[in-house]
């Protein structure tokens, strides 16, 4: 009898250990707003831009920038191919040049036109901020990304995912670089691992700062794969910082150098509760799951500012309900809320799914929002296509 | 003894699932479960080992024995310019741009090697630092 009960305390000791290994502490994100905010605005679909493209370039660029070069509207792109900028005058259409960095710069990843002598190229191989005179074709200063951490400075460290409406920001004398940690955040470093790059242009300083909100990442949750802990920024007219964070209904507002944010709402009507995901053991979370837990619920991706109309627009992607897309993130609806210049919500637009957007590159210009178009009929990736929505 | 078996098990039960996954695809496009080798390289992942793939397309596309599926393909465009073959002329190749053939597993960013029998799966294996997939069919094919 003695040694039933002793096996029956095992058994049931075995299963609660397994049990309490396959659960983990979840952090849920509610949306106090949901279906209860009222539309005044949207956004209407209004014209497009088209751009030809050579034999070695392709749609989808991996970073684009639009900016004023001279008297020119100019946008650019990456061809990590060649690794090259190509510009094109935005009005016109035309190609107006391409700086190549020959074996400079051995992985671009994003970069930042000051103006036609300085480019700053961020090389993702050897992980530093190079400073690029296309007039001379030549590289004019380093800045290394790596700070005085040893080998194991990607995990001290953000690594950078930068796209066109993810960019390098500058604010005055500054380049604001938004990086991530690619994996949860550990309880220990939520208050001391920084995401965000700060380099002086003058000093050559490099500072790291900005910390993941406890609220959303804190407690040892799980939140792997990588989508889930990459903060999006933008700019807002006063120079501060605003950062959307994929799983809060809330944005968040710092200045650079300060250690402190103020959040607001910046929600959308439609999106429901957000939650990490439920498994203990952090590194081993299979991918299905790690996938399921940011294709089947809402997130949010970028922010842009737009100064034209002194409107916010956030996207949110919205989450999957069949279970046979779990793993497709291109699946996903595209909600873009629109928000005034203090964050009060005017509306939101759906536009579509990923495999028609790309919202990684849409940028803001005196037209409207501009977002780039996956044409079914661009089969041999010709054209480079946009197309601009503007606020009604 | 008991972490020995747990490991096997655990390892094992990810390679039925990546199995099962891959058959279940095939299911739905069955002129791919005609070949005797499937070669399934994304477009994203791990460097050095697609670009093994890429070498691997651009050297044995004549052998029709041998299926090729692109995947999470970024540029198809660029693709054909790095490997010089035209995708139009090879019936063997296939663009997967619905992203079908993505594994649920943490081996989706690794070229994949798929044996076939009968129209479905029977061993797979990955081209990664530590397997060298595409250098064990090479061999296979001389014998």
């Amino acid at each position: 009898m003695k040694k039933k009960l002793y096996n029956c305390i095992l058994i049931l000791l075995c299963a609660g250990a397994f049990i309490a290994c396959k659960r983990s502490i979840v952090i849920t994100i509610s949306n106090p707003q949901e279906g209860k905010l009222h539309a005044t605005h949207s956004l209407v679909e209004n014209g497009e831009k088209v751009f030809e493209l050579d034999s070695v370039s392709a749609p989808k660029a991996v970073y684009m920038q639009f900016c004023k070069i001279g008297e020119k509207d100019v946008l650019s792109f990456l061809n990590k191919y060649n690794s090259s900028i190509y510009l094109y005058d935005y009005n016109e259409g035309d190609l107006l040049g391409i700086y190549n960095f020959g074996k400079d710069i051995i992985k671009p990843g994003a970069y930042y036109i000051i103006n036609e002598d300085s480019v700053y190229v961020l090389d993702m191989a050897k992980m530093n901020l190079t400073l690029f005179n296309p007039k001379q074709n030549a590289q004019t200063d380093v800045i290394s990304l790596k700070g005085k951490e040893g080998k194991d400075w990607p995990i001290k460290l953000p690594q950078y995912n930068l796209f066109t409406s993810n960019p390098i920001i500058k604010i005055g004398d500054e380049l604001i670089m938004t990086g991530q940690l690619f994996w949860s955040i550990p309880a220990k470093a939520i208050q001391t691992f920084h995401f965000s790059a700060n380099i002086g242009i003058q000093s050559k300083k490099l500072k790291f700062e900005h910390c993941y909100p406890e609220e959303l990442y804190g407690h040892d949750s799980n939140w792997e794969g990588g989508q889930q802990t990459a903060p999006h920024a933008t700019v807002s007219p006063d120079g501060n910082l605003i950062y959307s964070f994929p799983p809060s209904h809330n944005l968040y507002i710092t200045a650079p150098h300060a250690d402190s944010y103020r959040k607001v709402y910046g929600g959308s009507n439609d999106a429901g509760d957000i939650s990490s995901i439920d498994y203990q053991n952090k590194e081993e979370t299979p991918e299905d799951i790690i996938s399921a837990n940011y294709v089947m619920q809402d997130m949010y991706g970028p922010i842009i500012y737009d100064g034209y109309r002194s409107v916010y627009y956030r996207f949110l992607l919205k989450k999957v309900t069949d279970k046979q897309k779990s793993n497709s993130i291109p699946n996903k609806e595209i909600n873009i809320v629109i928000m005034d210049k203090d964050f009060h919500y005017l509306g939101e637009t759906t536009i579509g799914n990923g495999k028609k957007w790309n919202i990684q590159n849409a940028f803001i210009t005196q037209e409207g929002l501009n977002i780039e178009y996956l044409s079914p009929e661009n089969l041999d990736e010709d054209h480079l296509v946009f197309k601009v929505f503007q606020l009604k | 003894m008991l972490f020995l078996t747990l490991s096997f098990y655990s390892c094992n039960s990810e390679r039925q699932k990546e199995i099962d996954f891959i058959d279940n695809v095939l299911s739905e496009h069955a002129d791919l479960s005609n070949y005797n080798w499937l070669v399934i390289i994304p477009g994203v992942g791990c460097n050095g080992c697609i670009q093994e793939g890429e070498y691997f397309l651009k050297k044995h596309v004549s052998d029709k024995t041998i299926g090729f599926v692109l995947t999470n393909i970024s540029s198809l465009k660029i693709l054909q310019q790095k490997t010089g073959i035209k995708l139009k002329e090879h019936e063997n190749i296939y663009a997967d741009t619905d992203n079908a053939f993505i594994v649920e597993t943490h081996n989706s960013v690794y070229p994949c090697v798929v044996e076939i029998k009968d129209h479905h799966v029977v061993s797979l294996e990955f081209q990664s630092p530590q397997t060298p997939a595409l250098r064990n069919l090479e061999e296979t094919l001389m014998k």
